[in-house]
């Protein structure tokens, strides 16, 4: 009688401790699905919305950028134009960032093409991602920038389109270690369709200027 | 006492049995959700980059989208259909249906399985999706239609068949997909309307 009950409680321990790994797995599945559900969710709203109505530049970026961050909740957002000419990058929408910032970065600090961490994504067609923005050695710039807002981590993509590069489109966060791979090939995805509603709502001004 | 005990615990081992037998097939049905989903994901990080192609041809384009939808895979099949107002009333003009070129079937009209789709399509046209049942196919028993407009423009549906029931994700995908075949028939309106110059002159306007 003594061993059985033995071997039953072994057997039920055995048996709780399978329920709780299964719980945690099933826990982290939930998020992922949850995660996915928003992204998808965010790629239809970029279509549903901006292709029910034809909205002008000014209208269309400030609402992707809000609903990005209802969606999926990185605190501030930025988009970046391209200055060929003068191969700088001029700050035009931002998302919850202060006010100081869209004046500095878009009169009185210009960055350069190559230079921290939007110019280096337009310059290598490749997103760079920062996850400890405060102490990253290779982005001075980046970090005091990242002390003035109090974001920890950023993510920065180009924008391009089928005839060139647009500008470039950045994400932060508040926390450290936030962005993940996934995350940045998302993100990657948003600055490529950004770059395509661009050019499709410059090329269609230019058409009707044409036609007239 | 020691019966008790021992009945207690067979209870108790009962249970915990049952809950880990739901659990696992929570599990399992979620595993197979997040596949699908993350699949759905994967599929429209790579269609947006087609957005950025050269290719000539819209129905390059269109091979290389279809090339994702697999009839093993996600759908049963994936077909767009192009519409286009005649004055009397709107009519099929072209259709790409995967593993068929876009000359071999050109018009859609005597195919009653799609006439009958146009139709919902038609019927419905102010919503964003329709979903409809066609009895008349025992092959694809189900269709989504997603209109392809950009503001007032119309340029037809995209229709997908499939046997199973279309999910809200899959409608959320598919509504995405349909907002990049739009981009497609952007491109090439654009193509054929300017001139290379023209083009590149209109994307140097200021933004």
């Amino acid at each position: 009688m003594v061993i059985f009950l033995t071997l039953g409680l072994v057997w039920l321990i055995i048996e709780l401790v399978r329920v709780f790994l299964l719980w945690k797995k099933n826990r982290r599945a939930l998020s992922a699905l949850v995660k996915s559900q928003e992204e998808l969710g965010y790629l239809s709203f970029i279509f549903s919305e901006v292709f029910a109505q034809k909205y002008p530049v000014e209208v269309i970026f400030p609402k992707l950028l809000n609903r990005l961050r209802e969606s999926l909740g990185w605190t501030y957002h930025s988009i970046f134009r391209l200055d060929e000419e003068r191969q700088l990058m001029i700050v035009r929408f931002t998302g919850y960032l202060p006010d100081w910032y869209m004046e500095k970065f878009s009169t009185k600090v210009l960055v350069k093409v190559g230079d921290a961490a939007i110019g280096r994504a337009v310059s290598t067609s490749q997103p760079v991602i920062i996850n400890a923005s405060i102490v990253d050695p290779r982005f001075k710039s980046v970090t005091q920038v990242a002390q003035q807002t109090g974001y920890k981590s950023l993510t920065c993509c180009p924008m391009i389109g089928r005839l060139k590069v647009y500008g470039g489109f950045c994400a932060y966060s508040q926390y450290e270690n936030i962005f993940t791979l996934h995350d940045s090939q998302f993100l990657l995805t948003c600055a490529y369709l950004y770059g395509a509603i661009l050019e499709t709502i410059l090329l269609q001004e230019y058409l009707k200027k044409k036609d007239k | 006492m020691m019966y008790l005990i021992g009945a207690f615990l067979a209870v108790s081992i009962i249970t915990l049995e049952i809950i880990l037998f739901q659990k696992r097939s929570f599990y399992k049905k979620n595993v197979s959700l997040i596949h699908r989903l993350n699949k759905n994901l994967e599929i429209l990080k790579a269609l947006s980059f087609l957005t950025s192609s050269k290719a000539s041809s819209l129905s390059e384009d269109l091979q290389q989208l279809a090339i994702y939808f697999s009839p093993q895979d996600l759908y049963q099949d994936f077909t767009v259909v192009l519409l286009k107002d005649t004055g009397k009333g709107i009519k099929g003009v072209l259709r790409y249906h995967y593993n068929q070129s876009l000359e071999s079937k050109p018009e859609i009209k005597e195919d009653s399985t799609l006439t009958k789709a146009e139709d919902c399509y038609l019927n419905k046209i102010e919503n964003n999706f329709s979903v409809v049942g066609d009895s008349s196919s025992s092959v694809y028993p189900l269709a989504a239609l997603f209109p392809l407009r950009y503001s007032s423009q119309n340029w037809g549906v995209l229709m997908v068949f499939a046997t199973n029931d279309f999910s809200k994700q899959d409608l959320d995908f598919l509504k995405a997909v349909s907002g990049v075949v739009v981009l497609l028939l952007k491109k090439f309106e654009f193509r054929q309307s300017l001139t290379d110059g023209e083009q590149v002159a209109g994307v140097d306007q200021e933004w």
